[in-house]
């Protein structure tokens, strides 16, 4: 495999947090702002599997961590698994198809979020996502399923250059 | 089984879940300087890349809001012109009355805001997270701004200080649901609770006796009495409605905060923390 290969995963990942950290991070729809750092990490559990999405969910969440004034590793924890379970469509029989993708993405995003505030609520910390749960939970996964369509041919195509020799079990190269 | 279970995937999940929650676990209660440190290494390490991604990533969210929202800037600013005007007249009547005030509660050792020396800063950009309604100031630790120092605009009350980094500060607002501050209003100093709505626009202030008669458009200023954590005399917001619902034990009151939160642009953190006793 492409010794470049293991610096892309990285790249992407920050380059997430740079956006997260701009200016389009601070755009909100119904007061709530755009999770791209929820979105990368499933982007990246669906193409790359289960164990990138869980640590490229791991690292992002630590990210998210260190804005908010909650407690450290909340966002980790929740991201690290939805990671995984959006990698997991390279465990499964279903056929290669970008509805299916689209869905993933949409079922993911929510279960996540709502999840963030299933782990804070029984963590007893007030949050912001907490109150304004169903606009979260409906503009997230509209936006990220949004995204979804240019970014996962986008990025499949960034891992893809350079990487002749990638491990026949994942899913997410397409030829 | 015993393979399908140590498969490398689930092994690596198993391992992020466990540092997880000792991270979780160790920072619950209340964070240590080790897990405060870590969170200040990765919002340091995010600076640079923040600035560098405002440089090629504004110009893409100026033609977004440029494309949407140019009636609405031109309109805000014919009105803000209009504004600037008033305010600039209503400057120099406030001045004479801020000295006075100053003086006397001088005199009579209360903590006063007009007194408290401030640090002038800019808003870099509101804090892109679903978790909490802030803002971040190009000001941090090497400037003197310190967790807990209040934050207000020309307007009157913004925020307090949450997170500081050593040239960065995280300022949650008024609005956000954490928030509450103590109020004072009417003739008679009555008082209550200011508690954000998780909406920059609506502030709701609580332990209001029912029946209250309380105008639209009052004013309502930060309490100041002990254990407050903002200085007495901050303009919070101006009232909205006021009614006792059937039955209510409370008055039920909402506020439009006075500074505009939604648009800061410059801000000042004033040096001053809650006397401890």
């Amino acid at each position: 495999m492409s010794r470049s290969y293991f610096f892309k995963v990285p790249l992407i990942i920050l380059t997430f947090v740079a956006i997260q950290r701009s200016q389009l991070g601070t755009i909100t729809i119904s007061s709530v702002h755009p999770d791209f750092l929820l979105a990368a990490t499933i982007f990246l559990g669906l193409i790359e599997g289960r164990e990138i999405g869980a640590i490229s969910g791991f690292v992002l969440g630590l990210f998210a961590d260190s804005f908010a004034l909650i407690p450290f590793g909340v966002s980790s924890l929740v991201f690290a698994i939805a990671g995984y379970v959006a990698g997991m469509v390279e465990v499964t029989t279903l056929p290669d198809s970008k509805v299916l993708d689209t869905f993933v993405v949409a079922a993911v995003a929510a279960c996540g979020e709502a999840f963030l505030a299933g782990v804070l609520g029984v963590m007893g910390v007030s949050t912001l996502l907490n109150v304004l749960l169903t606009q979260v939970l409906i503009v997230t996964t509209l936006l990220t399923t949004v995204m979804s369509v240019p970014m996962l041919p986008l990025l499949r195509w960034v891992l893809r250059v350079g990487v002749e020799d990638r491990p026949p079990s994942r899913r997410g190269i397409r030829d | 089984m015993a393979n399908s279970l140590l498969r490398r995937p689930r092994i690596t999940l198993v391992v992020l879940v466990l540092i997880s929650f000792t991270m979780l676990s160790i920072s619950y209660r209340r964070s240590p300087s080790v897990i405060l440190s870590a969170k200040g290494i990765l919002r340091g390490f995010v600076t640079p890349i923040r600035i560098a991604a405002s440089d090629v990533f504004d110009p893409v969210y100026n033609v977004l809001v440029g494309a949407f929202d140019y009636s609405k800037l031109k309109a805000n600013n014919v009105a803000l012109m209009a504004k600037v005007s008033s305010l600039e007249n209503q400057r120099y009547l406030d001045q004479g009355a801020n000295a006075s005030m100053s003086a006397l509660s001088k005199e009579m050792h209360i903590s006063y805001f007009a007194n408290a020396p401030s640090i002038p800063s800019m808003v870099i950009s509101v804090t892109p997270t679903n978790l909490q309604l802030s803002i971040e100031l190009d000001k941090g630790s090497k400037n003197g701004i310190r967790v807990g120092n209040p934050v207000v605009d020309a307007g009157g009350l913004v925020g307090r200080v949450i997170q500081v980094s050593s040239s960065t500060s995280t300022v949650l607002l008024l609005s956000d649901p954490n928030f509450s501050a103590g109020v004072r209003f009417g003739k008679s100093g009555q008082i209550g609770l200011a508690v954000g709505q998780g909406t920059s626009d609506q502030i709701s202030v609580q332990l209001v006796d029912p029946g209250t008669v309380l105008y639209k458009g009052e004013p309502m200023f930060t309490s100041g009495l002990q254990g407050e954590i903002f200085p007495a005399g901050i303009p919070v917001g101006r009232v909205v409605q006021a009614y006792t619902p059937p039955g209510g034990l409370e008055e039920r009151v909402e506020l439009s905060p006075l500074a505009p939160l939604s648009s800061l642009s410059f801000v000042s953190v004033l040096d001053w923390l809650p006397p401890t006793s």
